[in-house]
């Protein structure tokens, strides 16, 4: 069930009914009706997986308890210990078991020697990166005291649950999301109204931009080799916004569909392409996984506190995981792999220095191209089957003889780059306006939504409903 | 709080379903008064009381195979091409019927009948069917939508009653064309005045040898052509069966029917002739048309 969806449409009105008539109350029920309706959006898409997130829950619950009750530092560790390898033992099994099994034997291959390890079948639980990260960091969080335990089993499993954020994100936090299932929920006219704003603009970002950004970037990958430079760029700028629509499209929905409920999460994006630098980029782009990665590994590996060669070291070392947190493939690693190195010259010119937000003026404007242009080419990698697909992709780029222009090789590619190419424009000028105003959320007028409800009816894909590229993150 | 959220969630609603709905049908008049498909194109720019010699219906192989003109030149008659690329036999009867219900009348359709659909034929909506769209309003068209959809989202079905519904699904090919008819209401998409589209002179191979073509059998038995049949003869029309030419394939063909049939699927036998394996290119066409005016000769000489 994705949110662009008729049987999602039913879902959510179904459950916004029964939440705030019958049930407006009692707290409790609340929040036991919405585990039931998380379960039942996740096993919409496979009910065999809810076992998995009802055993991450359990178990974290349970670590969770006993950190609370246990002042011995080697049992805390121990119980600690546990939930990590339980949550990264799931992650690991399901999403990198048959990415290590095949480079175990082609690394065995490559000094000779021929080893058999098959791989398994595995289907890959769809948001098993998000919602195990966000267990872990509540486990991790009780063990260095910063929240007490919850005790309220239900409040806690639909925290682990709660299906606005479970398949893709925002990562929230425990210490932010877990109070709000425990503490009386009432239902906020100005809340809800500004709900349905950001979800018409996720909506936008993902049906007009996302879904048709796709048509074309998908034509324009599987056949990079015979297409001519500027196709090549097209591609590389259509995908840069179609994993922006279908992203940051989805937090806004996702944000949205929770303040319909009376929660608040946190923001995931804020306008990442208006950035002038990539440091400054990865704070502004997917922030709920960049500050997990900062809280749980680059201050526990040291951070910035053993000086600065240590602390790019910690720097790279967070790129690359966070790379392969994406995916079990090479061009997810070397995607992190070229953000942390693209972040290597800045840190050194600079040293750790937190920027403003860069205002978007003509003196900027350099600067935010070069950064586009280098987070562009680091997308090449994040989208390509391979390494070599992406390295041929870029010899291609620079120095292709191809001449084939996919994106208006019809009718139909043309219309379809023209609508992507105004919605581009578009999400453009709205975020340079509201960063103007140094507002982080698009906030449109009544009048605005209408106009953009009037645009998503007529210039989306309806006929290529792309499922959310994060699911498989 | 809550009366008050959904009372304006609803008066939004209300009046974005509103202006959708109207915007859906302007672009209805637009298309309806355009040539840019060949359904409004018909009824557009010829007049019913003209009667056709003859008319074709096809898939692109219709389209591409026949001139309509060439035939007229050698036979001295006058015919359109009605034939829509990614179409079916079910869509050609449609097309057949929106030729009839629109008042025109003619002696023979010629039937480009495709491989495809020599046995049955698939209740799938084809995917130029939406050409249709246009005009949903009539029955028969109604009715071939609304028993080909399926799914929990049905635009034809619910386009009749909830236009904005149709043209915001099919909007890259129904909305946004008809904004461009705006301005160009004549404009033809990809066929001439008399309905014929042509590949350029493009050829498959360079290499102009000889084909030898290799013998497929074949057998007609699709009941819809039966159908068809006999909702022509019902309205004064004689069905004829065209097989076009196919690229190294000779269809040994077995007709079920009482249903005239010219099978040249092997008369082309130059790679030059084809832009595809199955389409021909302007050269192949001219051919092709030229002989196929022969075949026709006997039947207006009646």
């Amino acid at each position: 069930m994705i949110f662009n969806s008729i049987e999602f449409a039913f879902f959510l009105v179904v459950v916004f009914f029964i939440y705030w008539v019958p049930l407006k109350k009692d707290l409790n029920l609340q929040n036991l009706f919405l585990l039931i309706s998380s379960y039942f959006f996740y096993g919409w898409w496979n009910w065999k997986f809810l076992t998995l997130i009802a055993f991450s829950s359990v178990a974290d619950y349970l670590v969770g308890q006993h950190l609370g009750k246990s002042q011995n530092q080697s049992t805390r560790k121990g119980l600690l210990l546990i939930s990590i390898l339980i949550n990264l033992g799931l992650l690991g099994f399901f999403k990198y078991y048959n990415f290590f099994a095949q480079n175990f034997v082609d690394a065995f291959l490559f000094f000779g020697s021929k080893v058999s390890l098959s791989s398994l079948q595995i289907v890959l639980p769809v948001g098993i990166s998000f919602y195990t990260f966000q267990t872990m960091s509540y486990t991790i969080d009780v063990y260095r005291k910063k929240i007490t335990p919850c005790k309220d089993y239900i409040a806690f499993f639909a925290f682990v649950s709660f299906f606005p954020q479970l398949v893709a994100g925002p990562i929230e936090r425990a210490g932010h999301l877990l109070p709000q299932f425990l503490k009386a929920r009432f239902f906020d006219y100005k809340i809800a109204v500004s709900g349905i704003r950001i979800i018409l603009w996720g909506l936008f970002k993902k049906m007009v931009i996302a879904d048709n950004a796709a048509i074309i970037v998908d034509g324009i990958f599987s056949d990079y080799s015979m297409q001519s430079p500027l196709s090549l760029s097209i591609g590389i700028l259509f995908f840069a916004f179609q994993i922006y629509g279908d992203f940051s499209g989805y937090s806004d929905i996702a944000i949205g569909i929770s303040r319909l409920f009376g929660f608040d999460l946190m923001n995931n994006f804020r306008f990442p392409y208006l950035s002038s630098n990539i440091s400054e980029f990865w704070k502004r782009w997917h922030i709920s996984l960049s500050s997990w990665f900062k809280d749980y590994l680059y201050i526990p590996l040291g951070g910035n506190r053993k000086g600065k060669w240590f602390s790019l070291i910690n720097v790279l070392i967070v790129f690359l995981v966070s790379g392969f947190w994406h995916g079990a493939n090479w061009t997810f690693i070397i995607w992190g792999l070229i953000n942390g190195l693209l972040y290597v010259p800045l840190y050194i010119s600079k040293g750790v220095k937190d920027e403003e937000y860069t205002q978007v003026r003509l003196t900027n404007l350099p600067k935010i191209l070069f950064t586009f242009i280098l987070v562009g080419f680091g997308w090449v990698y994040f989208r390509s089957p391979s390494v070599y697909d992406a390295n041929q992709y870029l010899i291609h780029l620079f120095a292709g003889s191809g001449s084939a222009m996919y994106f208006s090789s019809s009718s139909k590619h043309l219309l379809i780059s023209l609508i992507c190419l105004i919605g581009i424009t578009i999400i453009l000028t709205v975020e340079i306006r509201y960063s103007k105003l140094k507002k982080t959320e698009v906030t449109l007028s009544n009048f605005q939504l209408v106009l953009l409800s009037l645009f998503i009816l007529f210039m989306a894909a309806f006929k290529n409903p792309i499922s959310f590229i994060y699911f498989q993150f | 709080m809550m009366k008050k959220f959904l009372i304006q969630l609803s008066k939004y609603f209300l009046i974005i379903a509103l202006i959708a709905n109207l915007l859906a049908l302007m672009s209805n008049f637009l298309l309806k008064r355009s040539s840019i498909f060949k359904a409004s194109f018909l009824v557009n720019n010829f007049e019913p009381e003209q009667a056709f010699d003859y008319f074709i219906i096809g898939s692109s192989r219709g389209l591409t195979s026949i001139g309509s003109e060439e035939i007229d030149q050698k036979l001295t008659t006058k015919g359109i091409n009605l034939s829509q690329d990614d179409t079916g036999l079910p869509s050609q009867l449609l097309m057949a019927k929106h030729f009839f219900e629109s008042g025109f009348q003619s002696s023979y359709c010629i039937l480009v009948l495709d491989e495809p659909d020599f046995e049955h034929s698939s209740m799938q909506i084809n995917d130029n069917d939406y050409r249709m769209a246009p005009y949903l309003q009539r029955e028969y068209i109604y009715d071939y939508f609304r028993k080909r959809e399926r799914g929990i989202i049905r635009p034809y079905t619910l386009g009749k009653y909830v236009p904005a519904v149709l043209y915001a699904y099919y909007n890259t090919e129904l909305f946004i064309p008809s904004l461009f008819t705006l301005f160009r209401p004549n404009y033809r998409h990809r066929f001439d005045k008399y309905g014929n589209y042509t590949y350029p002179d493009n050829q498959l191979n360079t290499q102009n040898e000889l084909l030898k073509p290799i013998q497929i059998q074949k057998n007609i038995s699709n009941p819809l052509l039966h159908t068809f049949e006999e909702y022509l003869r019902a309205k004064g029309c004689q069905l004829i069966l065209y097989v076009a030419p196919y690229q190294g394939r000779e269809l040994i063909i077995q007709n079920e029917f009482d249903i005239p049939l010219i099978n040249h699927s092997s008369i082309l036998l130059e790679n030059s002739d084809f832009y595809d394996p199955i389409h021909l290119n302007n050269k192949g066409k001219i051919v092709a048309s030229s002989f196929l005016a022969e075949e026709l000769q006997p039947f207006f000489l009646k």
